[in-house]
């Protein structure tokens, strides 16, 4: 493995790793997000 | 040039609608609650959903080994794999189908167990009041669309492409080329760790169903089997095909996407990434619909890359002199024109 190599495998796993947390930031914020809102409008 | 920044223009355009089309279905599921005022937290849904569930969740843990052996064993049968299933390929495809079930599938297990715990701590179970149709609705978006981006960047983005040209090098499809993988590109599925998340979150009984049903779709789109066939012979099949073919991965569509060509009308790997849901390629504009099957699968510039080398690169490097995976090679190589000598014979 030269460092080339590595440069690939550690750019390949910051892509995967923001393909991970751009949808789960999304699905769970936005099931918080309107759980909270809801019990807050209908107090 | 001009053609690379349209490219990167689409991914972009085509990456923010992504956003909203994640967040859909949690807002149509609180939306209609907010319409009904229900508030299902208060009272979460019973675990199961009765004997159908109970039958997918069988045949995820067992039926699918056993439905995937015996396909692949019809398929070698009949002799469908052509003339160019030699030794190599043959070591290759049964290597990337058994390391993932004995070693990468339990470490992402373990990552997982030990991961979620610790980075969202109290968490566990936190969504388990999302009704199981809503949750797989919400699976669905979540895992499929995130392979969609994570197949579809493999393709578009050069430096990612060896990680995923193993999938590609095959001159036939079959079963067998379903789990074709090098272990960098199946390790670091994306749309595994959010589905685990997910899971982690509350969402595991449609998580299971899910998986069954995406898996049985994956499998049959890339079988030598072309099942969808009578589909297009019909006229009266025709509108169940015309809506088929835009949601699911289909023989006709994903094949294409595995031609060794995107310019002879039929073949198209620069397009139809999508893995269980085809919808995505109809919605991002890289979708092509023929209702027919290409003559050659595979790249033309492969060179039968030794099987160590195309499940373990870059840690091991082909000696395959030119080749993406040899220690000078280019990230992506040129189109070959196809020849004589080069053309696989479809066994179709």
């Amino acid at each position: 493995m030269t460092k080339l190599d590595w440069a690939v495998v550690v750019k390949k796993i910051a892509v995967g790793l923001a393909l991970t947390v751009i949808p789960v930031t999304l699905i769970v914020g936005s099931l918080v997000l309107a759980r909270t809102l809801l019990e807050g409008g209908t107090k | 040039m001009k053609m690379e920044l349209e490219a990167r223009d689409r991914l972009v355009r085509n990456g923010l609608l992504s956003l909203l089309i994640y967040v859909l279905p949690v807002l149509a599921m609180f939306a209609l609650w907010s319409v009904t005022g229900q508030k299902p937290w208060l009272s979460p849904p019973e675990g199961s959903t009765g004997a159908w569930y109970e039958a997918l969740k069988s045949m995820g843990a067992n039926g699918l080994t056993v439905f995937t052996l015996g396909l692949g064993l019809v398929e070698l049968t009949l002799g469908m794999y052509g003339k160019r299933f030699d030794r190599n390929e043959k070591t290759l495809d049964l290597v990337c189908y058994i390391i993932p079930k004995l070693l990468i599938r339990p470490l992402i297990a373990w990552v997982s167990l030990r991961s979620w715990p610790a980075l969202f701590p109290g968490l566990q179970g936190n969504f388990s009041f999302v009704p199981f149709w809503w949750g797989f609705l919400i699976l669905c978006v979540a895992d499929d669309l995130t392979q969609y981006w994570y197949h579809r960047l493999h393709h578009e983005i050069p430096f990612l492409w060896r990680f995923h040209r193993t999938h590609h090098s095959a001159p036939y499809m079959g079963v067998s080329v379903t789990f074709r993988q090098n272990v960098f590109y199946y390790f670091f599925f994306s749309q595994t760790y959010v589905t685990s998340i997910l899971v982690y979150f509350g969402l595991g009984a449609p998580a299971i169903v899910l998986q069954t049903i995406k898996s049985l779709i994956i499998i049959l789109a890339h079988s030598s089997l072309p099942w969808d066939r009578p589909l297009y012979r019909h006229a009266v099949l025709h509108p169940l095909a015309w809506i088929l073919e835009r949601t699911i991965s289909t023989p006709a569509t994903h094949y294409a996407h595995h031609s060794d060509s995107s310019t002879d009308g039929v073949g198209y790997y620069k397009g139809n990434f999508g893995n269980m849901l085809f919808l995505w390629d109809v919605i991002f504009g890289t979708a092509l619909i023929t209702r027919k099957y290409p003559a050659r699968f595979g790249i033309t510039h492969y060179r039968n890359d030794p099987w160590q080398a195309q499940l373990l690169w870059p840690f091991v490097k082909s000696r395959v002199e030119g080749s993406e995976l040899s220690a000078d090679g280019p990230a992506v190589a040129e189109d070959l024109p196809v020849t004589e000598d080069l053309a696989n014979v479809p066994s179709r």
